[in-house]
């Protein structure tokens, strides 16, 4: 389930941390099962090779053959029986069971150590190392086991620690690969790239971040490797190939009892049952390690049709109206309530605005609208009308007639929401020919004219291409005509342009308003932004935390907000919020680039993208420049190369007077106490297994000044100065909300009271008000410490409110700076132009006038739509 | 299309000159030779010697290294020790029952370890456990131990199958197929749960993916976007799977032929590991190498056919 989806309820579904984790593996009946068996063969199999337990009477000769009494059944005195001269089955199991443990162990660990080592090497540093690491692995794994193992025995012998020996080696490439690839995701994680940047060394992090995050794969591939070693050494002992007789051995017992089967059949059992027992054994040690640190719930029986939904018909139904829900309430499959009893009603042509931050049950109460609730949740009370008919959650066969020709979907993502290997063309011409029964040749035109009316350019081309092949614009567009293709009454649309550009966003909003009004289609909107809100709803409902606190006409709820949660929203946008008072000038300059040019891709044939292409700007102490462009502007990259994450191709970069365009590894370790960063993400630029606490002293313990009780007395000051309990410090990030988690990323950046911070779309992925709330954190800290920021962003109203300077990038060139003021009642610069007119404001009248003058711009630039 | 497969190609031979380069200076290292195994253990020093002369063993070792590589190229592997025989032929003519073996053996565990893997993954629950159970027990099976339960139940008790041989395709294709029931049977069973597991895994993945919620929300039917959408798109690693199991099987196949008594290219690699006949071993690798080989680009083909990304790019 996507995390954002149900951000309220992570906690619910995944496993918190490590401590129960531990405690559900022992508590799992397997898992323990198949410790205690392995245990148990180990213990017998030492002490039958080390104590003379055959002296002792303990155990019976396993070589003593006894031809009076061949292939018996089990009895007291040979508890599982004799094999074909007389010899004790279980004696012999026990002495087998020795040697083939230590043998696989010996396998195991040689696997493991050398391809766990070489593994994090290439997957963490890549370059050469990774070429002849991969290289070799490749090798490895061309040749079979068992072939390699019979090479050993031609070349070596018989001996049984040499052939495992030589196995370890080869079966190291399959853990090789796997930690690499581990590895290599992990070392582009942000809390890796965090740590770089907060001084630390490779080796440290390899160690503390790289090497437990890949634990988990490890530990898997090796009882992976477990259990093939044990299956190849039986194998070989069983080809007659292992040691020889009379020495006991798993292998060549069940030979010989295949050998004497149709005489003592049973002797297949006990020769059998040891080796499948221990092989089950490992993998079931590997699976439960792999569900005891996996954070995806089982897949539960798909419920069709849950509780009973009890109708209450709290209103009668609203004449006309396309989609009528009444008191919806949904909990989750554990019962808690995340959908509190929601009323509204949704009439055709109109559009309805359901806003909420997360956590409010926005998106739940829309895919209910669907019959699409997510596993895991479900509808629990309340009723859900659409065109009068009440339609209740376990009619599966009505949904499914009703999705796609009465009620339609577009979801948050573009490119994420097609699937990826369909074309097209594939993607319309489906439910075109299911909803509309045309022929296939039908369904093509008609495709090519659906493109067509979502301004899509080329439609003929596009129709072949895959979702890949398509920018985030076009993608949504497509989206929405597959939509479109069953004339629906009602449109859901999730956050349909919280992914997109601006200037798109501005060209989608306007798609679906002219495709309302030909269709007469009512649009439920979820959003969480009151621009968008403001430019295309009609009607409007709040939610907070499952409930809905606000409900009613756009323009009443702009100029005459009711609750007081609509008032706290409204203030927390970012035109509202204060000026920031400047105490003291700026000092001086502080950072300095000059022409910078950054391209990415390789080789001397691939023509290399141009991130950057000659910027300069410069930021002075105590200052914050704000950097504001859309998608492929250059903007993150600016942030990276300032930080040493990318190389520049030309150009300076200079901190205080130091050139720093190529700082070495030492020199970026001594600028971490100056030069910091707060990353986008707050979910991954906290690393999982660490708790707050050691995520805070990291960066203090990399350059040594704080030590000891004089660390942790830092680490409750920085805590402090975000505004986090200092219980925080024993617990670990998934514990925490977004904005707390950016605020612990915050701290973290303050640790070693840096002079400027780069904030790389710090706020992008908060709430509006955790936003609002950052912001005051940043402000105040600037206050009391003086640091600048670089504040990277694509919200031109953020960055406006919060810079005393603004630079504007497009395609990786300045076109504009400015203070605040200035860019936005003057602009010069057409681009910036074009994204201040793009962006909607919240307020529904001054919007409608913004959109008209938008909308004779766009007329007068390109005669039409232009993505 | 093309490109990929010259590319892969380019990229394998080298790779099957390495894996023959580091095979033969292993072989270096045994000590002693085959003298023994041909001459008998009463053989005196001047008779071991002119043996080992007569094999060019007394040349210098870059010599027979050099002799050995060009010898490679044109597909040359020497011959046995013991029957003076040539390896190419000989591995030649084992070559197609192993490979039929292999192949057979991989299709039929990839159908059912898809489908087991599918269902599971969709109807979730007590299924999803009792599938994903039997199929982790079949992983652990010894397939020679497998084999030999096999051939006294459905051979040697009820008569449906033989227990040993092989017969050509060409010749009888019905008995062909009868005599390859119990082998491939053998084979597949530990498969099927790698190709099951791997299966429900990506199938789970896909079926949380935002795409399948827009294709139900635009009224697919469930079946179409379980299998011809989810599928589809969860298949890329399975493939993959099957690839890197290949090689499994290959071992496999070298015990399976000696319980089923199938002249394939497994026997011959027992046989001359035990006599240390040492070019047909040598030559075995070689060619077990080329066949893997073989087997990645095709996988890597299928691969690209599924995944449009792969393709175009």
């Amino acid at each position: 389930m996507s995390a954002q989806l149900l951000d309220g309820l992570s906690v619910d579904l995944t496993p918190a941390h490590r401590r129960s984790a531990w405690r559900e593996f022992v508590r799992s009946p397997f898992a323990m099962t198949a410790v205690a068996w392995i245990l148990l063969i180990i213990l017998l199999g030492a002490a039958a090779a080390f104590l003379p337990l055959v002296e002792w009477g303990w155990l019976p000769n396993p070589l003593a053959q006894d031809l009076l009494d061949v292939g018996a059944l089990p009895s007291a005195t040979h508890w599982l029986g004799t094999d074909m001269l007389g010899r004790d089955v279980l004696s012999r199991l026990i002495f087998g069971g020795g040697s083939a443990i230590a043998g696989v162990l010996l396998c195991v660990a040689i696997a493991t150590i050398l391809g766990t080592v070489l593994g994090l090497l290439a997957g963490y540093f890549g370059g050469v190392v990774d070429a002849v690491g991969s290289a070799v692995a490749e090798v490895l794994q061309t040749l079979p086991g068992i072939i390699v193992m019979l090479l050993a025995v031609a070349i070596f012998g018989t001996d049984l620690y040499v052939g495992m020996a030589a196995l370890g080696i080869l079966l190291s490439a399959g853990v090789f690969r796997i930690v690499r690839s581990s590895a290599a995701i992990v070392a582009r994680e942000l809390y890796v790239a965090a740590a770089t940047v907060s001084g630390l060394r490779s080796l440290a992090i390899l160690t503390r971040h790289v090497l437990p995050n890949v634990l988990r794969p490890t530990i898997v591939q090796a009882s992976l490797t477990a259990t093939l070693a044990l299956l190849l050494q039986a194998g070989l002992s069983f080809l007659g190939q292992g040691p020889p007789p009379p020495s006991p051995q798993w292998g060549s017992m069940v030979r010989e009892a295949s050998e004497a089967i149709y005489r003592f059949p049973w002797l297949m059992v006990p020769t059998g049952a040891a080796i499948i027992l221990t092989a089950l054994a490992f993998n079931a040690l590997g699976d439960a390690l792999v569900d005891t640190t996996s954070i995806r719930p089982r897949p539960r029986r798909r419920r069709v049709g849950a509780r009973v939904i009890t109708p209450v018909c709290v209103e009668p139904a609203a004449a006309g109206a396309a989609l009528q829900v009444d008191g919806l309430r949904i909990a989750s499959d554990a019962g808690k309530e995340l959908v509190r009893g929601v009323s509204f009603a949704l009439h055709p042509g109109r559009t309805l605005g359901l806003v909420g931050e997360s956590g409010s049950g926005k998106t739940l109460t829309a895919l209910a609208a669907l019959g699409l609730l997510p596993d895991g949740v479900q509808v629990t009370g309340g009723t859900i009308r659409i065109d009068g008919r009440q339609v209740r959650t376990d009619d599966t066969a009505i949904w499914q007639d009703l999705r796609g020709t009465t009620v339609a979907y577009v979801s948050q993502e573009p490119m994420v929401g097609l699937d990826p290997s369909s074309t097209v063309g594939v993607l319309l011409t489906e439910p075109l020919r299911r909803h509309r029964s045309l022929s296939r040749k039908q369904a093509r035109a008609e495709a090519l004219r659906l493109l067509e009316k979502v301004g899509i350019a080329d439609p003929p081309s596009v129709v072949r291409r895959y979702p890949f092949q398509l920018s985030g614009g076009m993608a949504q567009r497509v989206a929405i005509a597959i939509a479109l293709a069953g004339h629906p009454r009602v449109l859901v649309a999730d956050e349909p342009t919280t992914a997109l550009d601006v200037t798109v966003q501005a060209e989608i909003l306007e798609l679906l308003r002219s495709l309302q009004r030909e269709y007469e289609m009512a649009i439920l909107m979820v959003t969480h932004n009151f621009g968008v809100v403001a430019d295309i709803c009609d009607d409007v409902v709040v939610m907070q935390a499952g409930e809905l606190v606000e409900r009613g006409d756009v323009r009443d709820l702009f100029a005459r907000p009711q609750h007081s949660y609509t008032r706290s929203l409204l203030a927390a946008v970012p035109d509202a919020w204060p000026e920031q008072v400047r105490e003291q000038p700026c000092g001086a300059e502080l950072l300095r680039i000059d022409d910078l040019h950054v391209s990415f891709g390789q080789g001397l044939r691939r023509p290399r993208f141009v991130a950057l292409d000659g910027v300069s700007l410069d930021v002075r102490a105590g200052e914050t420049v704000g950097l504001v462009g859309e998608s492929g502007s250059g903007k993150t990259t600016i942030g990276r190369a300032v930080l040493g994450l990318v190389p520049a191709a030309r150009g300076t970069i200079t901190f205080d007077g130091e050139d720093i365009t190529h700082a070495t590894p030492r020199m970026r370790r001594q600028l971490s106490t100056e030069l910091q960063v707060v990353f986008q993400d707050p979910y991954s630029s906290l690393d999982p297994r660490l708790t707050v606490g050691q995520i805070l002293e990291e960066p203090l313990r990399a350059h040594g000044i704080y030590r000891g009780e004089r660390a942790r007395q830092r680490v409750r000051e920085l805590l402090d100065e975000v505004r986090l309990p200092s219980d925080a410090i024993n617990r670990r990030p998934v514990e925490f909300s977004g904005g707390q988690r950016q605020r612990i990323a915050i701290a973290r950046a303050l640790a070693m009271s840096p002079r400027l911070i780069v904030c790389d779309e710090a706020l992008s992925a908060l709430d509006l008000s955790t936003q609002a709330r950052v912001v005051e954190i940043l402000r105040e800290i600037q206050r009391e410490t003086g640091v600048a920021y670089l504040f990277i962003g694509h919200d031109l109203s953020v960055v406006r409110n919060l810079s005393d300077r603004v630079v504007v990038l497009y395609r990786g060139k300045v076109m504009e700076t400015g203070d605040p003021e200035t860019i936005g009642r003057n602009p010069q610069h057409p681009y910036t132009q074009r994204l201040l007119q793009a962006a909607p404001v919240p307020d529904p009248h001054e919007q409608a006038l913004r959109r008209e003058i938008w909308l004779s711009q766009r007329m007068m630039d390109h005669g039409g739509p232009s993505i | 299309m093309i490109r990929l497969v010259i590319r892969r190609l380019l990229l394998g031979i080298p790779l099957v000159l390495i894996v023959a380069t580091v095979a033969f200076f292993l072989v270096q290292l045994t000590p002693g030779s085959p003298a023994a195994a041909v001459l008998g253990t009463q053989a005196t020093p001047e008779a071991v010697a002119r043996f080992e002369a007569s094999l060019g063993l007394d040349r210098p070792i870059l010599e027979q290294y050099a002799e050995y590589m060009g010898q490679l190229l044109t597909l040359n592997l020497g011959e046995s020790w013991l029957t003076r025989e040539s390896v190419s032929s000989l591995l030649a003519s084992r070559l197609p029952v192993t490979v039929s073996l292999a192949t057979l053996a991989t299709i039929v565990a990839m159908v059912i370890g898809i489908l087991i893997g599918t269902v599971a993954a969709v109807r979730g629950g007590v299924l999803d456990r009792i599938l994903t159970a039997v199929s982790g027990f079949g992983l652990a099976l010894p397939n020679f131990w497998l084999a030999s339960i096999l051939v006294l139940v459905f051979s040697l008790e009820l008569g449906w199958f033989p227990a040993t041989g092989y017969v050509d395709f060409a010749r009888n294709p019905a008995a062909w197929a009868l005599h390859l029931v119990l082998p491939v049977t053998t084979l597949a069973v530990a498969m099927v749960a790698s190709f099951a597991r791997q299966t429900r895994t990506g199938m789970l993945e896909q079926l949380s993916s935002d795409y399948v919620r827009t294709l139900v929300g635009a009224g697919t039917s469930r079946t179409s976007v379980i299998w011809r959408h989810t599928l589809r798109n969860a298949a890329g690693p399975v493939v993959n799977t099957a690839g890197l199991l290949f090689v499994g099987v290959l071992g496999g196949a070298v015990i399976i032929e000696q319980v089923f008594a199938l002249p394939g290219i497994g026997r011959v690699i027992v046989q001359s590991a035990s006599t240390r006949d040492l070019p047909v071993l040598l030559g075995a690798v070689v060619v077990s190498a080329i066949v893997v080989l073989a087997v990645n680009i095709l996988v890597d083909v299928i691969v690209a056919l599924l995944n449009p990304r792969a393709r175009t790019s």
